[in-house]
């Protein structure tokens, strides 16, 4: 079993009881998994909840996946997709809520490199309006522009997590990049607006 | 080229996916002369810019480390709790909340199994009619045949391992060393076929044995007639049965060729009746047609 097994041949070997197949399934996916589950709900805990849901769903039912009917990776974030729309329906933790952004801040606070700290601190605000702005779109939305934009997806590979035609894919892309726009222009536009409160406090 | 179609491939244009490149170019070119798709294109192009940079900032991230060691746990519990399974023997407690799921799913099964129990108690110390009890005698044999076709609930046993599926309900009347009437083969030969039906036959066989639950053959109605469990396989793929229900239904007498069974032409537009045995996955593991001998 090496490094370029295929998930066809590490599923089988997983079945027949190898732990060390189901761990190189575990790190072949893993990374991806939690980070759609991140990009989609904004809150790590909920990341990892779903990493582990799907991981369990493949250990618990391990006779449901059939390569016959697409690939793993379909497979696994169809579940991680199922998975975190539940998070989101059970409002376990809403997105924009303090305590997501404290976690994101603790997330972009380990990326960020001090070149110039203006110029990140700019870069950090516009990718805050803009995971905000990703955030804020109806599910159906935001999973094509996680998939396709964030996840480096082909629209072939996102139909098949979504299990819609590929021409659904790219006219949702469409429509959620049109949203994403609109947003983000209203959000510049708030915030070059003068605030009196500003003022105040420069005067006092 | 349009605005149209400038439109229709302005998203991978931004996303620099398109492999013509006369394509891109006149997509280009079109977009220098037009005002509108100039500024979308810029807007687009932003936007993907943003979106990679979003991306970039989470590039790193992954699922802890504790995760890794709780799933393989799970893994190693579930492959021993399989292996187990396979030959008799009962589970050990797996640990971690990995499990917690599956727990649940002990509960409800034992829930499940109780609260026919707690109702036939409850009717019998009440004298309430036994018709009206899920799963008794009387409800199982009711005159009324449901339309073909429909799905109706008439036994809901609980059926994880550890319940005993094919037992009978409780309440229903055994005639202790009375041989009942009903002409019944044993299931074994179907579970040979199928290992979680055999599991399911063991148990019941094992309880018949210990005198802990009623006979598989006292179970059911003395006027009836049933075939084996015949599994329903779902391709080659023998798919693990953690638990299940039997349903009372009533399909088309046709079911029977399905299954290789023969049929009564004469009463092809009559109902048949079948106990459906459905996994915890809402798929159908195993049917056995049921026929009252009054009907025959």
């Amino acid at each position: 079993m090496t490094e370029a097994s295929t998930d066809e041949e590490l599923v089988q070997r997983m079945r027949a009881g190898n732990e060390a197949a189901f761990t190189m399934l575990y790190w072949r996916w893993q990374r991806g998994l939690y980070r759609f589950a991140l990009r989609m709900s904004g809150s790590p805990s909920i990341a990892e909840d779903v990493t582990q849901e799907v991981f369990m769903s493949l250990v618990g039912e391990m006779n449901r996946y059939d390569s016959a009917r697409g690939s793993l990776c379909a497979y696994l974030f169809g579940i991680a997709r199922n998975q975190v729309r539940r998070a989101l329906q059970k409002g376990e933790k809403h997105t924009g809520e303090a305590g997501g952004v404290e976690e994101q801040q603790e997330i972009h606070g380990k990326q960020i490199v001090a070149h110039d700290p203006l110029e990140d601190l700019a870069r950090t605000e516009t990718t805050e309006l803009v995971r905000q702005a990703v955030l804020t779109l109806p599910v159906h939305y935001r999973e094509v522009v996680v998939l396709c934009d964030l996840q480096s997806m082909t629209y072939e590979q996102a139909a098949a997590v979504l299990e819609c035609a590929v021409g659904t894919v790219r006219s949702r892309l469409h429509r959620a990049h049109a949203h994403l726009i609109e947003k983000l222009r209203t959000a510049h536009r708030s915030e070059s607006a003068p605030k009196r409160f500003s003022a105040a406090r420069c005067l006092s | 080229m349009n605005c149209k179609s400038f439109d229709f491939i302005m998203q991978d244009l931004a996303r620099d996916e398109i492999v013509n490149e006369p394509v891109r170019r006149a997509a280009l070119l079109h977009a220098e002369q037009c005002g509108r798709c100039r500024s979308v294109l810029l807007d687009e192009t932003a936007l993907v810019a943003s979106l990679r940079a979003l991306a970039e900032t989470t590039e790193n991230c992954q699922a802890p480390d504790h995760l890794e060691a709780e799933l393989r746990a799970g893994f190693r519990s579930r492959i021993g709790a399989l292996s187990r399974d396979a030959s008799p023997g009962g589970r050990t407690r797996a640990p971690g909340r990995l499990l917690r799921r599956w727990g649940a799913m002990a509960a409800m099964a034992v829930l499940g199994a109780m609260i026919p129990l707690a109702l036939s108690r409850w009717a019998q110390m009440h004298g309430t009619p036994q018709a009206n009890v899920p799963g008794s005698h009387a409800a199982r044999s009711g005159p009324e045949a449901p339309a073909a076709g429909r799905v109706e609930v008439k036994n809901g046993h609980s059926a994880v391992p550890g319940s005993s599926v094919l037992k009978s309900p409780v309440g229903a009347p055994t005639r202790p060393g009375q041989e009942p009437r009903r002409m019944r083969r044993s299931i074994l030969p179907t579970a040979r076929r199928n290992p979680d039906v055999r599991y399911l036959a063991q148990r019941t066989v094992r309880d018949k044995q210990s005198g802990k639950g009623e006979s598989l053959v006292a179970s059911s109605s003395d006027t009836e007639v049933a075939t084996d469990f015949l599994p329903v396989s779902y391709g080659a793929d023998s798919i693990p049965l953690e638990g299940g229900q039997v349903f009372r239904v009533s399909m088309p007498r046709s079911t029977l060729l399905t299954f290789g069974l023969p049929m009564n032409v004469d009463r092809v537009g009559e109902p048949i009746q079948a106990d459906v045995l459905l996994g915890l996955d809402g798929r159908a593991r195993a049917v056995r047609f049921v026929n009252r001998i009054g009907n025959r």
